[in-house]
């Protein structure tokens, strides 16, 4: 942080809270909550504990149906760490018993982010509305049931048992992630738009099963 | 205690910080009486009208200009925040906010002329364009993404200060900023260019992806019609996701399969194989690009002129041929090894027989003397494919 000799008739940034000016916090993300606060005097548990409720949210709102009605709008403030946290808990979960557990791992995390980018970068190609790092956070967002159907099948290892946990899972992750990419893609291309998006949950779905 | 007004932060003769000067996003202006720093590149959720810019002062406080009226203030910019009746996201994208040509190109026309801030009102008039600069048009959201999407044709008489911005500059920024509000908006240059490029090669329909994979399927009809329309308008949609689908069902199969063997032998342990993925990707992306490519070296090489050959073409039809793997490997999942290799050889068959009449006529007028050896390299290609695929996916755990 920049020093800076501010004198004269500068005055010090005691803002008090509603004061109607707007402190740059720590991160560059900052939700309507900020305004008016200044939260660099907060301490830290306070920040960590803001994105961590906020992912919490988030990922209540992705097991409700309601993410399916009103299309994903609850994910408008997009944030990646939600994304990374749902990325590596079932990077470990199918590695865990996995001979090849590292190869495992790394499949996972490249078919989470690089799959959801190239999804992303497909709609924007054909021409839809779309927000890169919006429909990123969705997509990884939409993830979370099937964190929880790997979860139940780690512990039940009977095959068939597995096979409906991942298949619930799979429709539950697709409902609302396709639903949010159809709305943004021109009408003659939502088919087109909106394959990638399944071809990505079948993906881990099948890493899911064959674990 | 209230805080001074913004106005008695200029003048100040404040140190700006060289390190702030080399950011990307930032700019570092100053002109005879402020010395503020102009941080425009991060403030976000401030400038989608771009009149509005959020000065930075120090690392404290931070104030907003409105460079259309002239006006400043400690307050964010309202403007209307109510939720949009559909998901549109770029109305009320948070995102950062990437400077677009637009900008930097009107700051540096404008020059040494008035300020700092951008005239993006005097840009407009230079250009015999009035831009209105009512309050509607500062508050305004929800208009500024749809004049952008207009923007494909002459934004003459669109309403909406985002869509006057763009309609002067070259026709490349328009393409970028009518295919995505969010995603081009923010591209620069070349990049921009690339995009919109590329945006070509998605141009498609639904209906068009599903006719020609239904024609590869079933290559024995339609075919002249079809390959004149491959020729006209290739699209790179198809190729990529049948090679990627391609991928992802050769790997699956080849382990289901032998999930399904260790049924029959319980005492083997199922371990399924990773490395199939892999095996399958570099195998399949690598004939995908590859082949098109040895192709061009080798037209290249034997001095023939290298535009002979309709490259677009060529990979387009050889991404649609890769269809057939698809059903077929679905096929192999019956555990009967002749079966399997009666699957392999049809899927094989159709696959070359929809290469032979798309490819064939073509070649032969554009470039006789290679159509033999494209197509017998494709043929290879295919070949390599599909036996690598029984044979070694399905190695049989008896």
């Amino acid at each position: 942080m920049a020093n800076f000799d501010l004198s004269g008739t500068y005055q010090s940034p005691q803002f008090g809270a509603g004061d109607g000016a707007v402190a740059p916090s720590g991160h560059i993300e900052e939700s309507q909550g900020l305004q008016g606060r200044c939260t660099l005097d907060e301490p830290v548990t306070e920040t960590i504990m803001r994105d961590l409720r906020s992912i919490g949210t988030k990922l209540k709102y992705v097991m409700l149906p309601r993410a399916r009605a009103d299309k994903g709008s609850g994910l408008r403030e997009w944030d990646l760490w939600g994304p990374l946290v749902l990325c590596l808990a079932l990077g470990i979960m199918l590695s865990m018993r996995a001979e090849q557990a590292s190869l495992a791992f790394a499949l996972v995390f490249v078919i989470v982010w690089v799959g959801s980018g190239i999804v992303t970068l497909n709609a924007v190609l054909l021409k839809g509305k779309i927000s890169f790092f919006q429909s990123v956070c969705v997509l990884g967002y939409c993830i979370f049931p099937l964190v929880i159907a790997a979860f139940c099948s780690l512990l039940l290892q009977v095959i068939w048992l597995k096979v409906i946990f991942v298949c619930v899972g799979f429709t539950w992750a697709t409902g609302a992630s396709v639903a949010f990419m159809a709305e943004l893609l021109p009408e003659d291309r939502k088919a087109l738009g909106v394959y990638p998006v399944w071809l990505f949950y079948v993906a881990i779905a099948w890493l899911i099963l064959i674990s | 205690m209230p805080p001074a007004s913004p106005e008695s932060f200029i003048n100040h003769g404040t140190a700006v910080p060289a390190a702030c000067c080399s950011m990307k996003e930032g700019k570092c202006v100053g002109d005879g009486n402020n010395s503020s720093f102009m941080f425009s590149g991060y403030m976000q959720n401030v400038v989608h009208d771009r009149r509005w810019k959020g000065v930075l002062q120090g690392e404290d406080a931070q104030y907003f200009h409105n460079s259309a009226t002239n006006q400043t203030q400690w307050e964010k910019p309202e403007w209307s925040t109510g939720a949009p009746e559909s998901l549109s996201f770029h109305s009320q994208s948070s995102e950062v906010y990437r400077p677009t040509v637009s900008d930097l190109d009107l700051q540096d026309r404008a020059g040494g002329g008035g300020g700092h801030l951008v005239p993006l009102s005097s840009g407009h008039e230079a250009r015999g364009g009035k831009l209105a600069t009512t309050e509607a048009d500062t508050v305004s959201l929800r208009q500024a993404p749809g004049g952008v999407m207009d923007s494909a044709g002459p934004a003459a008489g669109a309403g909406g200060p985002a869509s006057s911005s763009f309609s002067g500059f070259g026709s490349m920024l328009a393409s970028a900023a009518a295919g995505s509000e969010e995603g081009a908006a923010g591209v620069q240059g070349w990049a921009g260019s690339m995009l919109s490029y590329a945006q070509q090669m998605f141009d498609i329909s639904s209906e068009d992806v599903i006719k020609r994979l239904k024609l590869s399927l079933v290559p024995f009809q339609g075919l002249d019609a079809a390959s004149s329309d491959l020729r006209s308008r290739p699209d790179f949609y198809g190729p990529f996701w049948v090679a990627t689908t391609a991928v992802l069902f050769l790997a699956a199969t080849g382990n289901f399969a032998r999930l399904l063997e260790t049924e029959e032998y319980p005492a083997v342990e199922f371990k399924s194989d990773y490395s199939l993925v892999s095996v399958a990707a570099s195998m399949v992306y690598g004939l995908l690009v590859g082949v098109p490519l040895v192709t061009r070296l080798g037209l290249y090489c034997s001095g023939q002129s290298v535009d002979s050959i309709n490259f677009k073409q060529v990979i387009c039809v050889y991404g649609y041929s890769l269809t057939p793997m698809i059903p077929m490997s679905v096929i192999c999942l019956v555990p009967n090894s002749f079966f399997r290799w009666i699957a392999v050889l049809a899927g094989l068959g159709i696959s070359l027989a929809f290469l032979w009449g798309t490819l064939s006529a073509d070649l032969a007028v554009e470039a006789p003397s290679l159509k033999w050896k494209v197509l017998g390299l494709f043929g290879a290609a295919q070949a390599t494919i599909f036996l690598v695929y029984r044979v070694y996916f399905f190695n049989s755990m008896s």
